[in-house]
């Protein structure tokens, strides 16, 4: 019932107004008849009737306190007063309002990336159960040396951890049965491998026990992906048939849509239909370690640290039982590694060093705005304290300074999440290609809730510090403005401006830091020739291309065809793209009459196979002896061509041409023949220990990289290439044809975002720093007008009133930098190991960066510092 | 002001309204001040101000209830009476006020 009343007079406001207004005038009128009645005259009697009432306006608002539920109502009011003040002020609204929504979008978009690749929980059943192992040579640099069939087998039936465990490998077949033959990525997984996942197919069935064992018919799984976009999300797709490698392979499901882990498969299909991993040498051989992955469940109720132990305890069992199969002296290890963690992979690090600091600019945008509030509340000190003597209660000051707060704060929330959803937008449309799981990346529930969760927080950051004259001292607040209060808002306010500052240094140094990595990677020389070379990628088809032969002959066929065009200086095959996968394939190896070294470890390169015109082709010069010739075929003795590195490495002060070292233990021996220059693999990297070997001593090279040097425009030359290889052998598919210098831009693409990110946040912090720094001279110079006319009419030239103004600001900046190069040197450690050729501390980025601060304030300094020596004594004096 | 009257107590401005309503038919809030003066002998003042926010926070309460009516001189006005929450309410607080100011008056006397 009281509900109802409350409610009734919420919405009956003007007649609820009307009554209590007559109600109290009654009260008045019978008061004053009293009051005339004991002989007092009529306006005495009145008068005498209102001091005894107390005040009207107070009793008023208290009543209404009583009537009303009081948050929805004194909200409503709030918000119109707050709606009020605001349109009166606009440009401090307008200011607020960009400010925060900078800082908010920046936060917004930065989490959404972070929450759609780190957070959101991956499609699978307790995906913290599930692990990938790994049999790695730690002492040759190799994290991971991959599985072979037997190795599998023996892992899976010796285990006592693990609920299930499935082969991984993925290869690229081609599709016939479609519109026109396809290339697919597959992955060949154990028939268990959905279900150890936890994966339930939206059509059909997923592979059922024994489709992996060999002779049993082919089936296939399709992506999600790869369903709709190639079959049109044809639901009749289950049953049909379709070629590949010469049999026939028959859809049994469709997947959900899931991540792209650990490769971008657009079908799956059970081992046992991999011609590769069928073939008689695979499937015996223990060092043939084709499988690049195996998964496993860790078992209910065993720890993670207990399944690692299992799974190298059964490392050990196989390298006693098969010492010549496990490389024990390059210090062979099993590990596990957690599935949910090699999802994120690299991005980790950069997208939370991002969301750091995004978080510092928000930080700085709410000091700002906190300043802000507070010099527009010391212009209100008045008006609150015409308002506490009218009979406003403090709390009701409070809330509605508070309501104004989130007001804003929400506006600027709202404003920030159309920044965040464009930036976010605009972030994928370029970070797409190299962020793991970007499908993911959106504005869902969960981003919504951090920005209101942001907004809600900066509203309370930058509206808590409220003060107001204290009651007694109302008159005192209503005859002179705000001066008692204004002094203890000015310390609070130059420690938000040190503040600001200390904050902005590890953003700069960031930012710095990206830039100066950036930079090395964009000017380092590779010691290759990028401009003029253009690189064609072929994946060969399996099926057709299955001996070495073939496959030695189509290469050979294309560096002929590619020679004979007119603008072809040379052309040559390599294994890997220059500058992009040199570094993916390291071998170990023994020098002839050499022991292994000290630490126990044999000498390791990474390996290189090419045709002999590749040095040539990139402009590697060669130092010494010769390059590849035509005398390298397949039967003659094995040669090799080192780079200067690897021979200073392991020939310090010795001539190793003519030098001979063994991949296999002696069985048979390769002569190195020729020493290049080094040369950068990678370009985050300095050059590594390089051996080349001739392509014609490969097993011929499924997949490789055509390269040739032309004096045509690149552009034009690239599609005349493709044309050529095309006309080679259609039925061999061409990733990509672009030239060397379009890799290495390519490569620069994930820094080049992380920079510019970062320097955008601090210029964004920068600028509103120097606002800070301004905005607090200015006020403080306005507070001590007099002060400084008193200064200049006893002879303080313009030159020391500058002077005092600037020092003000160089306290505070000098303190504000001690402070924040601490932060930055932990910055400085956090990114370290993301950058290359950019030393531990990086003076040049902190010279810079204290430079600019310094400057910037400087700057920001002069207009109010100006304004103090230009004020005018008399003028001054005269305000008193 | 003088020195002799009492400042009321937090809360014991409702209690003391209450009571009024208990015994009398519906009154007008000027009535109420005044019959409170009366019966505490004018030893009570009641600040008239705060009077309409008590009776409005009665009334939100639901311990008592008003209506517009004609008033003795003939004009409109608001009478008050009370409901049988607000006897129920001025049970309960007369037997805890009666307790409390029982205990006070122990602790001064024993003090004194």
């Amino acid at each position: 019932m009281s509900f109802l009343h409350r409610l009734r007079k919420l919405f009956h406001r003007a007649a609820a107004e009307t009554e209590l207004e007559r109600e109290i005038a009654f009260h008045l009128e019978m008061e004053t008849r009293a009051l005339e009645r004991t002989g007092l005259p009529a306006d005495a009697a009145r008068r005498e009737a209102m001091r005894q009432f107390g005040g009207v306006h107070r009793a008023k608002e208290e009543c209404r306190d009583a009537w009303s539920i009081r948050l929805i109502d004194t909200l409503r009011q709030d918000l119109s007063y707050g709606w009020r003040g605001l349109r009166h002020n606009p440009g401090f609204a307008i200011i607020v309002i960009l400010t925060l929504a900078l800082g908010i979008g920046a936060n917004t978009a930065i989490f959404s990336v972070v929450n759609g690749v780190l957070l959101r929980p991956l499609p699978y059943a307790e995906p913290e159960r599930l692990v990938s192992l790994t049999q790695s040579a730690s002492k040759t640099g190799q994290s991971s040396i991959g599985f072979s069939v037997p190795d599998f087998m023996d892992f899976r039936a010796r285990n006592r951890g693990f609920s299930a465990m499935s082969e991984y490998h993925s290869m690229s077949f081609i599709l016939l049965g479609g519109a026109e033959p396809e290339q697919v990525q597959t992955g060949v997984v154990s028939d268990n491998f959905f279900d150890l996942l936890g994966v339930k197919p939206i059509l059909g069935r997923t592979f059922r026990p024994g489709e992996d064992k060999p002779g049993a018919e082919p089936v296939l799984m399709l992506s999600y992906h790869y369903w709709q976009t190639k079959l049109g999300g044809d639901r009749s797709v289950i049953g049909r048939v379709f070629q590949m490698n010469n049999k026939p392979h028959t859809v049994v499901g469709v997947l959900p849509p899931l991540p792209a882990f650990p490769n971008e498969n657009q079908i799956f299909m059970p081992a046992s239909a991999c011609p590769f991993r069928g073939s008689p040498d695979v499937l015996t051989h223990r060092t043939a370690r084709l499988l690049s992955n195996v998964f496993a469940r860790v078992k209910d109720g065993v720890t993670s640290v207990q399944a690692e132990e299992d799974a190298r305890r059964i490392g050990l069992e196989l390298c006693s039982q098969y010492p010549e199969s496990y490389p024990t002296n390059d210090g062979y290890s099993v590990g596990l590694s957690s599935v949910a963690r090699a999802f994120t992979g690299n991005a980790r690090a950069g997208l939370l060093l991002l969301l750091a600091m995004s978080g510092f600019v928000l930080l700085i945008a709410c000091a700002n705005v906190a300043n802000l509030t507070l010099s527009r509340l010391l212009r209100r000190n008045r008006e609150f304290a015409v308002r506490l003597a009218l009979g406003a209660t403090r709390g009701r000051i409070v809330r509605q300074l508070l309501t104004e707060s989130i007001m804003l704060a929400s506006l600027g929330g709202a404003a920030g999440l159309l920044l965040a959803n464009l930036g976010v937008r605009g972030l994928l449309i370029y970070a797409h290609r190299f962020l793991p799981r970007a499908d993911e990346v959106g504005l869902d529930g969960s981003v919504l809730l951090f920005a209101v969760i942001v907004t809600l927080f900066t509203a309370l950051l930058f509206g808590s510090r409220v003060r107001f004259p204290a009651d007694g001292d109302v008159v005192g607040a209503l005859k002179d403005g705000s001066r008692g209060t204004a002094l203890a808002h000015s310390r609070f306010r130059a420690l938000l401006v040190i503040g600001q500052i200390a904050v902005s240094v590890p953003l700069l140094v960031g930012a710095g830091l990206a830039a100066h990595h950036l930079y090395n990677l964009q000017t380092v020389d590779p010691g290759i020739n990028t401009s003029q070379v253009v690189a064609a990628n072929i994946a060969l088809n399996w099926t057709q291309m299955d001996t070495f032969d073939k496959r030695f002959a189509f290469w050979n066929h294309v560096v002929e065809e590619v020679r004979a065009l007119p603008d072809v200086d040379s052309v040559a095959v390599s294994g890997a793209e220059p500058l992009n996968g040199l570094t993916n394939y390291t071998s170990n190896f023994r020098i002839e009459h050499q022991g292994s070294s000290a630490e126990g470890a044999s000498p390791h390169a990474i390996i290189l196979a090419s045709t002999e015109d590749y040095f040539k082709t990139v402009g590697e010069p060669l130092v010494r002896g010769r390059y590849f010739n035509h005398g390298d075929a397949h039967t003659s003795p094995a040669v090799a061509i080192i780079n200067q590195a690897l021979a200073n490495h392991y020939w310090r002060g010795e001539d190793p041409i003519g030098r001979r070292i063994t991949f296999d233990n002696g069985q048979s021996w390769v002569v190195v023949v020729g020493i290049v220059a080094n040369t950068h693999q990678r370009l985050d990297a300095d050059t590594l220990d390089e051996l080349n070997i001739p392509l014609s001593k490969t097993d011929g090279l499924i997949g490789a990289t055509v390269l040739a040097r032309t004096h045509a425009p690149p552009d034009t030359f690239a599609k005349v290439l493709r044309q050529v290889i095309h006309h080679v052998d259609p039925n061999q598919p061409i990733t990509s044809v672009e030239t060397l210098a379009q890799v290495r831009q390519g490569l620069l693409a994930p820094p080049r975002l992380t920079t510019t990110l970062l320097v955008l946040f601090a210029l964004v912090a920068l600028l509103i720093t120097a606002a800070g720094i301004a905005g607090v001279l200015a006020f403080s110079v306005s507070q001590r007008t007099q002060e400084i006319g008193i200064w200049m009419a006893l002879g303080a030239t313009r030159g020391s009133v500058l002077w005092v103004v600037a020092r003000q600001a160089l306290i505070l900046v000098g303190i504000g930098l001690l402070v924040g190069t601490i932060g930055a040197l932990f910055v400085c450690r956090y990114m370290q190991s993301m950058l290359y050729g950019v030393p531990a501390i990086d003076m040049i980025t902190f010279t810079v960066v204290i430079a600019i601060l310094l400057l910037v304030s400087t700057l920001a300094a002069l207009a109010p510092a100006r304004r103090a020596a230009s004020i005018s004594p008399v003028l001054a004096l005269r305000m008193t | 002001m003088s020195n002799s009257k009492s400042e009321l107590l937090q809360g014991t401005l409702d209690l003391l309204i209450l009571r009024t309503l208990a015994v009398n038919e519906a009154m007008h809030g000027w009535a109420i001040s005044q019959r409170i003066a009366q019966l505490s002998r004018d030893a009570l003042t009641v600040n008239q101000g705060s009077l309409y926010p008590a009776l409005h926070r009665l009334e939100a309460q639901g311990l008592a209830k008003a209506e517009w009516g004609v008033s003795e001189n003939n004009r409109q006005a608001k009478f008050y009476s009370i409901t049988r929450a607000g006897r129920k309410q001025l049970g309960d607080e007369t037997e805890s006020w009666l307790r409390f100011s029982e205990a006070v008056g122990l602790v001064l006397k024993a003090s004194g």
